[in-house]
């Protein structure tokens, strides 16, 4: 027995969707009765009906990623708001991975003589940011102020995190094991300066963590888990996913690489590297 | 099935404008107005737009692409519909553009593939069925999602597409016929056309309303 056509697997369907005009349905009603072909396929596809329903309608919900989210409010607003950043397609925003690691190997390099952050060990979390070239980058981080923005949750969760003011860049360097080895080899201070050509969303998916709550509460996080006290984090990536970039001192690591999802119920501080 | 809110409850918050109030607020000069408006419908937006195209970075850059479309094209917005649904319809429109610009590629018969052997709903099947949904005949896979995925009404469907109710039925019938033939609950139809599989959604009887 062949199985039926396209054309009759269409003509079926529209007959299950009750959209065929009488004298179609009938004919397809004369067709189960007389074809054992179009009467198993009418049985089997009544059958997977109630399969069908369940597995279309167990999809897992799609909520919109915090990085869109964060890039189509910028680009909202950019129209919205004339003055503001250049609207800028999302894969046109893709580093080059070369480019990225020749970056963060420079960074690195120079992290020392570029004075881009000004530890201080006192207060809270500042907020400070590199000062060469990551402004509007940096506005974004430290900003939140918008309609995405997520209001603050804890508020004295900065100062128990690091004991001390923790200064931020958003260098949106795309770290590997290599350059976070040689960041926590080189210095206590941050681990990559604004030196790129280009500065990319350093933002992206961490625009949770741009509130100085939800930053203390990870450093909070990673603190408990290493020990020390976190001195300087950037916003940045590892491996290409969105990463705070973290350099303690006193711990049991020296840099780690925090994922997107630091400081969140269950989460702890979502390592996805550290180096001693 | 997700049932889409669609607009603001009455008996809530007094304060809280309905979604054609924000859209004249924006046309007012209310520069805040249309980003509250995405950030309410935000997800939903999304949803349609990945499932549909079925990759990250293509969604985020037609969703992009629609709402600032939207946003520029506001005064133009009629009324007769609902603001979500002149918005997924900007979506949706930015989506099949996008896969029509890229069908340069070849499409694959369904004959010629072989089916998923049948599960019950679990993390594979979610896989399996998403796979699955990405071969369908654009026109078919989006009204499978706006309707049996995402739980909007046929008519609401109808008006976001702007065709006959009828041929959304149509659409996600033969959606649905060819995932289970994909899935494994039917046998595979036995070719009979020099294009497979690509043309279902054009027949004549699906027009009717």
């Amino acid at each position: 027995m062949s199985p039926i056509s396209e054309d009759d697997l269409d003509r079926l369907a529209d007959y299950t969707a009750g959209v065929l005009d009488p004298r179609q349905a009938a004919e397809v009603d004369r067709l189960i009765a007389a074809d054992p072909a179009w009467a198993r396929a009418y049985a089997d596809l009544t059958a997977a009906g109630p399969w069908l329903d369940e597995a279309l309608s167990g999809l897992p919900r799609e909520p919109m990623p915090a990085d869109v989210a964060a890039r189509l409010e910028r680009a909202v607003q950019t129209v919205s708001r004339p003055g503001t950043d250049k609207i800028v397609p999302f894969s046109r925003r893709r580093w080059p991975r070369i480019a990225l690691t020749t970056a963060a190997a420079v960074a690195v390099g120079v992290a020392c003589v570029g004075g881009i952050a000004t530890l201080t060990r006192s207060g809270g979390i500042s907020g400070s940011s590199a000062s060469s070239g990551t402004a509007a980058t940096n506005d974004r981080v430290a900003g939140g102020s918008g309609p995405f923005a997520q209001a603050p949750t804890a508020p004295d969760a900065g100062t128990g995190a690091a004991g001390g003011t923790v200064s931020t860049t958003a260098t949106g360097t795309d770290y590997t094991h290599d350059t976070l080895a040689r960041a926590a080899a080189g210095s206590d201070k941050a681990p990559a300066a604004a030196q790129a050509e280009s500065v990319p969303d350093a933002s992206g998916g961490l625009a949770r963590l741009s509130t100085p709550s939800a930053l203390g509460q990870c450093l909070a996080a990673i603190t408990a888990t290493e020990g020390g006290t976190a001195i300087s984090a950037d916003f940045a990536r590892y491996q290409g996913s969105p990463a705070l970039i973290v350099v303690l001192s006193g711990g049991a690591a020296r840099v780690v690489a925090a994922g997107a999802g630091c400081g969140l119920p269950g989460e702890g501080a979502a390592l996805l590297d550290k180096v001693g | 099935m997700v049932r889409p809110v669609d607009r603001v409850e009455s008996g809530g918050e007094p304060a809280v404008p309905d979604d054609k109030a924000l859209l004249a607020a924006h046309v007012a000069g209310d520069p805040d107005a249309f980003a509250e408006l995405i950030r309410r419908h935000r997800d939903r937006l999304w949803a349609v737009a990945l499932r549909t195209l079925g990759d990250r970075e293509e969604a985020a850059d037609a969703l992009q692409d629609a709402m600032i479309s939207a946003l520029r094209g506001s005064d133009r917005f009629r009324g007769d519909s609902a603001v979500t649904t002149w918005l997924h319809r900007i979506v949706v429109n930015a989506c099949l553009d996008r896969i029509r610009r890229r069908q340069a590629r070849p499409t694959v018969a369904l004959a010629d593939s072989a089916p998923v052997p049948a599960r019950t709903v679990d993390s594979d099947t979610v896989l399996d069925v998403r796979a699955a949904l990405a071969r369908l005949p654009e026109e078919q896979r989006v009204a499978l999602i706006l309707v049996d995925i995402e739980g909007y009404p046929v008519s609401e469907v109808a008006a976001i597409l702007r065709v006959a109710e009828g041929t959304v039925k149509s659409r996600c019938a033969r959606g649905r016929a060819r995932l289970a033939t994909l899935l494994g609950h039917l046998r595979n139809p036995a070719p009979d056309r020099a294009v497979p599989f690509q043309t279902g959604a054009g027949a004549s009887s699906e027009e009717a309303g």
